[in-house]
């Protein structure tokens, strides 16, 4: 329900109290754009919610199959049986999760560009659900939410916002998670081409590297806990 | 404390076992007033707020103790509904219980107060630093009854985590300096908070009845929050 429900109140929200304030940015491919805050903040509350609800899942997804999935494991399943379907689930929850914000948004913002947009968030939210699942194995329950709180916050909050910066992400944002992504939606969101084909290749980049090495420790752990019984 | 309620000292231990949670309560306070720091002011005029430079780096530091502090009494309560329960039915009195978890989570939520005080004056200085820093111990005390509140409630800890999360944001975004908008912002828990925050970050001090009535908010969430404790860790027949 809460899945649901804070896409439409953050996003609808975010467009009511922001102030249409004129903003210039820069877009990939370097062309600078005049709009205004109301739209940026419209348009960026997109990959926040679907980064900060899809880390959340990701992290209680792999947390459930770290209690769970070893004793399937002990009783007879492969590793791969048991870790195949959570990563359905995480994408599942991604697809469904980027849904309903992209159509809240409609409701105030159209994008200049579908294909970019839409891509920018699918992958914001994957890309974030992975990161989640990674931050369970990595830190425990508990020290991943605090993780997950603070991190899409500052990632797409702050450090990829146009909002900031005087419209550009500095320097130490592309080595962040959301640098990819968000230059592809902004790239959608402001402009009817399409110029982020780095900003493309990179969160492809982060996709692939990101189901690895959570493939590669989800199958560990569930193995590891097999072997203990 | 721990002499005077050692079951709080057990469940402080039981936190503190984990070292990524550990380093995560010192990290992150630290980044968050660092790197909003820069922004907050920017993001306030967009909102349509008056907050800027040293108030509003204030205010950053105000919103980290509160996040955390939310997370941390959702969790102290949530993780361990079972083994309360079960304490519960073995003699301990829930409302014991419930002043032994939330005197844990109060003494982590002082342990992020003071880290995000300090990172606060090493970045923009502090006029006023002890009422800068009480202000932000407030943010994180009523925080802690917001999470207490949620988890005595909610078991699911996504369901929960995303229902501490929503009430922050919305609090954080509506509060005073960062929105023109009256109404349902005016019933926001830390609004009064953060008025403090904000004036002392300016360089001013607040009457004495601001202080009261914000010790009175977070005081009124302790007790709220113990007693809804106390409600779900009771033994059922």
């Amino acid at each position: 329900m809460l899945l649901v429900t804070v896409p439409i109140l953050f996003i609808t929200w975010s467009f009511a109290i922001t102030e249409p304030a004129p903003r210039a940015i820069s877009l990939p491919g370097g062309a600078l754009f005049l709009t205004d805050m109301r739209q940026i903040h419209g348009a960026i509350m997109v990959p926040i919610t679907v980064g900060f609800l899809t880390g959340l899942l990701g992290l209680f997804i792999v947390s459930s199959a770290l209690e769970s999935d070893r004793r399937l494991v002990v009783a007879g399943f492969l590793p791969v049986e048991v870790v195949v379907p959570r990563f359905l689930v995480l994408t599942a929850g991604a697809f469904l999760i980027s849904v309903i914000s992209i159509g809240v948004t409609t409701i105030d913002f159209t994008p200049a560009s579908w294909g970019p947009f839409v891509t920018g968030n699918l992958l914001s939210a994957l890309i974030y659900g992975l990161v989640g699942g990674l931050s369970g194995i990595l830190f425990g329950q508990m020290g991943a939410v605090y993780f997950m709180f603070f991190l899409p916050m500052m990632d797409f909050g702050v450090a990829q916002n146009p909002m900031f910066f005087e419209g550009t992400p500095q320097g130490w944002a592309h080595f962040l998670p959301a640098y990819g992504p968000t230059r592809i939606l902004i790239d959608g969101a402001f402009s009817p081409g399409f110029d982020a084909t780095g900003g493309l290749v990179l969160a492809l980049a982060w996709l692939s590297g990101l189901t690895l090495v959570l493939v590669a420790l989800l199958t560990r752990s569930v193995q590891r806990g097999g072997a203990k019984s | 404390m721990t002499g005077s309620n050692p079951i709080a000292g057990y469940f402080l231990v039981e936190q503190m076992r984990n070292r990524s949670t550990v380093a995560m309560l010192v990290a992150i306070p630290i980044l968050f007033v660092v790197v909003s720091a820069d922004v907050l002011g920017e993001f306030a005029s967009a909102l349509g707020g008056s907050v800027a430079g040293s108030s509003a780096a204030a205010l950053g530091a105000g919103w980290a103790a509160a996040f955390l502090a939310g997370a941390l009494g959702f969790f102290q309560i949530a993780s361990s509904r079972d083994a309360d329960r079960r304490l519960a039915l073995a003699g301990l009195a829930p409302i014991r219980l419930a002043v032994a978890r939330i005197s844990a989570s109060l003494v982590l939520g002082i342990i992020i107060s003071l880290l995000a005080f300090a990172t606060l004056w090493l970045r923009a200085g502090a006029v006023h630093p002890l009422h800068t820093l009480a202000a932000i111990l407030m943010f994180a005390v009523i925080y802690i009854g917001i999470g207490t509140l949620v988890g005595s409630f909610v078991s699911g800890p996504l369901e929960g985590s995303l229902a501490v999360a929503f009430i922050f944001l919305i609090d954080a975004f509506s509060g005073p300096g960062m929105s023109a908008s009256d109404g349902v912002s005016r019933l926001m828990p830390t609004r009064e908070a953060a008025d403090l925050l904000i004036t002392a970050g300016a360089g001013r001090t607040s009457p004495t009845g601001d202080w009261l009535t914000v010790m009175a908010i977070a005081a009124v969430a302790l007790v709220v929050s113990s007693l809804a404790f106390w409600f779900s860790a009771r033994p059922r027949r």
